[in-house]
């Protein structure tokens, strides 16, 4: 009996320590993540512009690898940098959330008209399809 | 000649008054729920939101998935369980400020307003008055609020095993720097 207390403390240690990490973890980030869809900008919009729920059905929640050419670099209100993707229509755009803050987006040297391929969170349409939490993948 | 003249006239004066239209892609909106066992506060930067400076029609737009915990568990069980966010992918509200006419958007101030509208959350349409800020001047505007939801009157279940981590009632703040629309 006694030689199981020392490895059951163990287990249970174990547990605590996993439970913890569990409980406290941040929010999934997408850099290891492998993409669900792999597309360019003007597919990407064209699908959300055909039928809202249908789009929303494939893409929402979903790890999106879109390529397009830069409209627009943003910095957002939360000083995190958006690189907006042309789609043809200026009121309805990509809009990508970088992960990244203004100062360290600025170090890539990314401009208006450069072709780019970004990964991120679908998160749904509101004008601009919006692509969040996204790193550079080339670029 | 002169009939070409008259269409032109009446065509431009058929144009809507768009310079009084204020507009933002960028909006933010956070709510905080103070409840016995945890603090939990989500945080949204892409909240869509025009503003019509002479009638007053106000309405806003938000994408529950872009909303951002600091726990990943909570972002979970927010958008998977309570608002069921593939299911509801927006919330929205739609609404006017109430004597819009007293605000004088070409002067710097500070103005206390009355908004009455109507709240759509986890398909859920709801009557919502609050009151907020507006501050002119430099040619934008700038809109503050904080006001509370009741989570139940939304259809959100809480289920009882974290009953206590989440606020029945919850405190949403709004703040939004609306830019002239151009069109």
């Amino acid at each position: 009996m006694k030689k199981l207390i020392l490895p059951l403390l163990v287990l249970i240690a174990g547990g605590v320590a996993v439970g913890y990490y569990m409980w406290n973890k941040p929010p999934a980030t997408v850099d290891r993540k492998t993409p669900d869809y792999t597309l360019d900008s003007q597919t990407l919009y064209a699908d959300f512009q055909k039928n809202e729920d249908t789009a929303n059905a494939r893409y929402l929640g979903k790890v999106i690898q879109v390529t397009g050419v830069i409209q627009e670099i943003v910095p957002g209100e939360d000083l995190r940098m958006q690189v907006i993707l042309e789609t043809g229509d200026i009121m309805s755009r990509i809009n990508c959330v970088m992960e990244e803050t203004h100062a360290q987006f600025l170090q890539r040297n990314l401009k208006k008209g450069d072709t780019v391929t970004i990964k991120g969170f679908c998160t749904g349409m509101l004008d601009d399809v919006i692509i969040d939490r996204c790193i550079v993948v080339t670029g | 000649m002169k009939t070409g003249i008259a269409i032109v006239i009446c065509a431009i004066m058929a144009l809507p008054l768009s310079a009084q239209k204020y507009f933002t892609r960028d909006g933010k909106i956070s709510f905080h729920s103070d409840a016995p066992l945890e603090k939990i506060e989500a945080h949204n930067s892409k909240v869509s939101s025009v503003l019509d400076m002479s009638s007053g029609d106000i309405e806003f737009a938000v994408l529950i998935k872009s909303f951002r915990f600091e726990k990943a568990l909570m972002e979970e069980h927010f958008n998977e369980n309570y608002l069921e966010s593939s299911k509801y992918p927006k919330a929205t509200f739609k609404g006017k400020v109430a004597n819009i006419g007293t605000v004088d958007i070409s002067a710097t101030g500070e103005h206390t307003v009355t908004v009455k509208g109507e709240m759509t959350i986890h398909g859920v349409t709801k009557p919502l008055e609050t009151t907020g800020k507006l501050k002119t001047g430099d040619g934008s505007v700038r809109a503050s609020s904080v006001f509370e939801i009741t989570v139940a009157d939304y259809n959100i279940e809480i289920p009882k095993v974290v009953r206590e981590n989440i606020a029945r009632v919850v405190q949403v703040h709004v703040e939004i720097h609306y830019k002239p629309l151009e069109q």
